[in-house]
C-alpha cells in the first residue's frame, strides 16, 4: 500500500523528527460494522494534510480518534513520538477546529480565544498578550468584546481558528471548516487557511468532502472510502496518477472503463480490448502479477480530439456538447460506451469550426495518460 | 419590546375593534373574578379584626401582621424558608445532575428516560405521599429488610428526614424538566470543545454547562422553592405536624382556629416571599446576560 512507501520516504528524509502524527494499524467498529478499516498513516512535521472522502467515509470518525474523542476499536495513535492512544482528550496536545466552529456563546470572543490559556492557569498577563496576539493573526483584534452571535460566519470561522491556534498545539484538526460558508469567502478563507498554517507553523489536517478544496490547500491528501485509504499522495500525484478506481471518479472528472488488465510491470504500456471499441493503448498504474479485471482510467482533457479521418485513433460520435466558458464538454459515442472529453475553447474555435452533435470525431491520447488499475 | 418597536406596534395596529374587545370578555373576567378578586378580599382580610365566630368584622389593624413576629408563627415562617432552601438546593444538584446524565444519552432514550421522570409526576399528589408512608413505615420494606438483620421497630415517619424525602421526591420533576430543557438546546460539540481545550469535567460544566443552563436552573429553583413553602400534606403525613409549613399554618388558621384575618396575613406574607423570590431570580436572570459585557470591557 502507499502508506508503506510514503513512510519509508519519510524515515530517509526526515530521520531525526518524529512525525507530527503517526498511527498504526488504527480501526473503529461501531456495532459490528468497520467505520475505519485498520490503516496506517504518518502525517509530517508542518504538513497541510488533507483526509478527503465523501461523507460517510470514515474520515471523521479518524479525525475524533486522532483527538480522543472516540476511543479506537485497535491500533495506536503518536503524536510527535509519544503514544497518546490512552491520554485523554484534554492532555492531547492538539486542538480541533469543529464544523459548527463550537464558540462559547456565552463568552466573548477575547474570552473564547482565552479559554484554554485560562483553564491550563496560564499568567493573566501572558494569557492576554497570547490572545490578542492570536486574535491579531485572523485579523479581529478589533472585536474582542463581541460576543459569537454579534459576529458574521466568516468571523466566526477566524475566532475558531484563534481559539485552536492560541496555545500553540502541535496539531490542528480541522473539520469541514468551510462548509457553511458562501462560495465567495470559501475561496478567500482556503487562501488565509493556508497562510495561517504557514504563519503558526501547525501540523493542520483537512477534513473535508471537497476535492477542490483538498487540491488547492494541501501538501499530501489522504483519500478514504468505506473505511479504507484508498491512496495518499500530494495534489497532483492524486489527481494524475490515481491508484484506484475510485480516487480517479471521486477527484476531478474521469472516463472508466472495464477492462481485462494484463500482467505486467508498474508503468509498463500495455494494449487493452474494450468491447465495442477496439484496442486501446496504456499503461499499468501497478504491477499486476496475473491477468484480472481492471479499470482504464482517462481524463477528458487528456484526450485530444480531431475531425475523423485526420487519425488512426478511436472513432466517436459527438452526442452533446455543452460550453462552460474557457473549455468545452462533450460527449461522445464510442460503440456502447459514452465517453467525456473537455476541448478548451481556443482550441474548439482554432481546430473544430462548426463542430455540432452527429459528427465524427477522432479521439487519442498518450498512452501514459490512460492509466490501467487493478483496485 | 423597546419603545420604538411598540409605536411601530401601534402605529400598524388600528383603534381596536368592538368586537375583539367582546372577546376579551371571558378572559379579563376570569381573571378579575378567580384571581384578582379573592387576592384582593385576602389582602383586604389580613387587615380586618376576627369575631368570635370564625366571622370577620371590619376594621383596620395592622395587629394580625404584628402577631406573625410572635414566636410561634416566626418559628414556622423561618422553618418553612429553611426546608424550602434545603429542598431547592438538593433538588437543583440532583436535577442538574440527571438532567445531564439524560442529554448525555442518545435522543431516542431520552424520551424513555424522561417518561421514567414524568410518569410518578402524573400520578396523584396524595397518593404518592401514602406510598412514601408505606415505604419508610413500620410495616415498609425497608423495615422488612433491617429486621432480617435484626433491627427491630424501624420506621422513619413521622420525622423531618421522611418530610425532606418526600418533598426531595415531589419536586425533583420540576427541577428535572426546565433544566433539561435549557441543556438540550447546548449544542453537544461545545463540551467536546471545551475538552478539546484542556478542560476537565468539573471545568467543562462550571465553565461551559453551567452558565448556559443557568436559565433552566434559575427557573428550576423558582418551581422548587415557592411550591414547598406552601405544601401541606407531606408536613402533615411524614412529619406528623410537629412542625408545620406555612401551607400547613395557614390551613390551620383557617380551619381549625377559625381566624381568616391571621390566615389571610400568613397568606400574603407567603404571597410576598414568592415575589420576592421571582424578582430576585429575574434579577439574577438579567444580570448574567449583562454581566458578561461589562467584565469584558474591564479586562480589555
Amino acid at each position: 500500500m502507499t502508506t508503506q512507501t510514503t513512510s519509508a520516504a519519510a524515515d530517509t528524509t526526515a530521520p531525526t523528527t518524529a512525525p507530527a502524527v503517526e498511527i498504526q494499524g488504527l480501526s473503529k467498529e461501531f456495532a459490528g460494522h468497520l467505520a475505519v478499516h485498520p490503516l496506517d498513516l504518518e502525517i509530517r512535521e508542518n504538513e497541510f494534510f488533507s483526509i478527503l472522502g465523501p461523507s460517510g467515509c470514515g474520515k471523521t470518525t479518524l479525525m475524533r480518534m486522532i483527538t480522543g474523542f472516540e476511543t479506537p476499536s485497535s491500533g495506536r495513535v503518536r503524536l510527535g513520538g509519544v503514544d497518546v492512544t490512552d491520554v485523554p482528550t484534554r492532555n492531547r496536545d492538539l486542538n480541533m477546529l469543529f464544523q459548527s466552529y463550537a464558540l462559547f456563546p456565552h463568552l466573548t470572543v477575547f474570552e473564547n480565544v482565552a479559554f484554554e490559556l485560562r483553564v491550563r492557569r496560564v499568567a493573566k498577563a501572558e494569557a492576554n498578550r497570547r490572545t490578542t496576539e492570536a486574535l491579531e493573526l485572523v485579523k479581529l483584534g478589533h472585536l474582542g468584546d463581541r460576543k459569537p452571535d454579534q459576529l458574521s460566519g466568516g468571523q466566526r470561522q477566524r475566532v475558531a481558528l484563534a481559539r485552536a491556534v492560541v496555545s500553540g498545539p502541535k496539531v490542528v484538526l480541522l473539520d469541514e471548516p468551510l462548509g457553511a460558508l458562501d462560495q465567495q469567502l470559501r475561496k478567500e478563507m482556503q487562501y488565509e487557511l493556508k497562510r495561517m498554517q504557514r504563519e503558526v507553523g501547525i501540523t493542520f489536517i483537512y477534513v473535508t468532502h471537497d476535492q477542490e478544496e483538498a487540491l488547492t490547500m494541501s501538501d499530501r491528501i489522504a483519500v478514504m472510502s468505506e473505511g479504507v485509504v484508498q491512496q495518499v499522495a500530494g495534489p497532483e500525484d492524486i489527481y494524475n496518477r490515481p491508484e484506484t478506481r475510485f480516487v480517479a471518479g471521486f477527484i476531478g472528472s474521469c472516463n472508466l472503463l472495464d477492462v481485462q488488465a494484463p500482467a505486467g510491470a508498474e508503468g509498463e504500456e500495455v494494449a487493452v480490448e474494450v468491447p465495442g471499441v477496439g484496442a486501446l493503448r496504456g499503461v499499468l498504474g501497478e504491477t499486476v502479477p496475473t491477468p484480472r479485471a481492471g479499470t482504464l482510467l482517462l481524463r477528458p482533457e487528456r484526450i485530444e480530439v480531431r475531425r475523423a479521418g485526420e487519425g488512426d485513433g478511436v472513432v466517436g460520435v459527438a452526442e452533446t456538447l455543452t460550453f462552460l466558458g474557457e473549455e468545452w464538454h462533450l460527449h461522445l459515442r464510442v460503440g456502447e460506451h459514452l465517453l467525456r472529453a473537455s476541448v478548451s475553447s481556443l482550441v474548439k474555435e482554432r481546430d473544430l469550426p462548426g463542430l455540432a452533435a452527429g459528427d465524427r470525431l477522432s479521439l487519442s491520447w498518450r498512452p501514459q495518460d490512460a492509466r490501467i488499475v487493478v483496485r | 419590546m423597546t419603545a420604538t418597536t411598540r409605536a411601530i406596534h401601534l402605529g400598524r395596529q388600528e383603534k381596536p375593534k368592538r368586537g375583539s374587545l367582546l372577546l376579551l370578555i371571558p378572559g379579563i373576567a376570569s381573571v378579575v373574578l378567580l384571581g384578582v378578586l379573592p387576592l384582593f378580599i385576602v389582602a383586604r382580610n389580613s387587615f380586618a379584626v376576627a369575631d368570635d365566630y370564625g366571622g370577620i368584622t371590619d376594621g383596620l389593624t395592622f395587629e394580625n401582621y404584628a402577631k406573625l413576629l410572635d414566636p410561634v408563627y416566626s418559628k414556622t415562617l423561618l422553618f418553612s424558608l429553611g426546608l424550602g432552601l434545603l429542598n431547592t438546593v438538593v433538588c437543583l444538584v440532583i436535577g442538574y445532575l440527571t438532567s445531564y446524565y439524560i442529554v448525555s444519552r442518545p435522543t431516542n432514550r431520552q424520551g424513555f428516560l424522561l417518561l421514567l421522570v414524568i410518569i410518578p409526576f402524573w400520578t396523584d399528589f396524595l397518593v404518592r405521599t401514602f406510598a412514601w408512608i408505606t415505604i419508610l413505615g413500620s410495616g415498609g420494606p425497608i423495615a422488612g429488610i433491617l429486621g432480617i438483620f435484626g433491627i427491630a421497630g424501624f420506621s422513619v415517619i413521622p420525622s423531618n428526614l421522611a418530610v425532606v424525602l418526600g418533598l426531595l421526591y415531589s419536586f425533583l420533576p420540576t427541577a428535572i424538566f426546565p433544566i433539561y430543557a435549557s441543556m438540550r438546546s447546548i449544542d453537544p460539540s461545545l463540551k467536546e470543545a471545551a475538552t478539546d481545550l484542556g478542560a476537565s469535567w468539573w471545568g467543562v460544566h462550571r465553565r461551559v454547562i453551567l452558565p448556559l443552563s443557568s436559565p433552566g436552573i434559575l427557573g428550576a429553583a423558582l418551581l422548587t422553592f415557592i411550591p414547598t413553602m406552601g405544601v401541606f400534606v407531606i408536613p402533615v403525613l411524614l412529619g406528623g405536624g410537629k412542625d408545620p409549613l406555612v401551607g400547613n399554618l395557614i390551613v390551620t388558621l383557617y380551619t381549625e382556629f377559625r381566624n381568616q384575618p391571621m390566615g389571610a396575613a400568613v397568606s400574603m406574607v407567603l404571597l410576598v416571599l414568592m415575589l420576592a423570590s421571582m424578582a430576585l431570580v429575574g434579577l439574577a436572570l438579567k444580570r448574567s446576560s449583562t454581566k458578561r459585557a461589562t467584565t469584558k470591557k474591564t479586562e480589555a
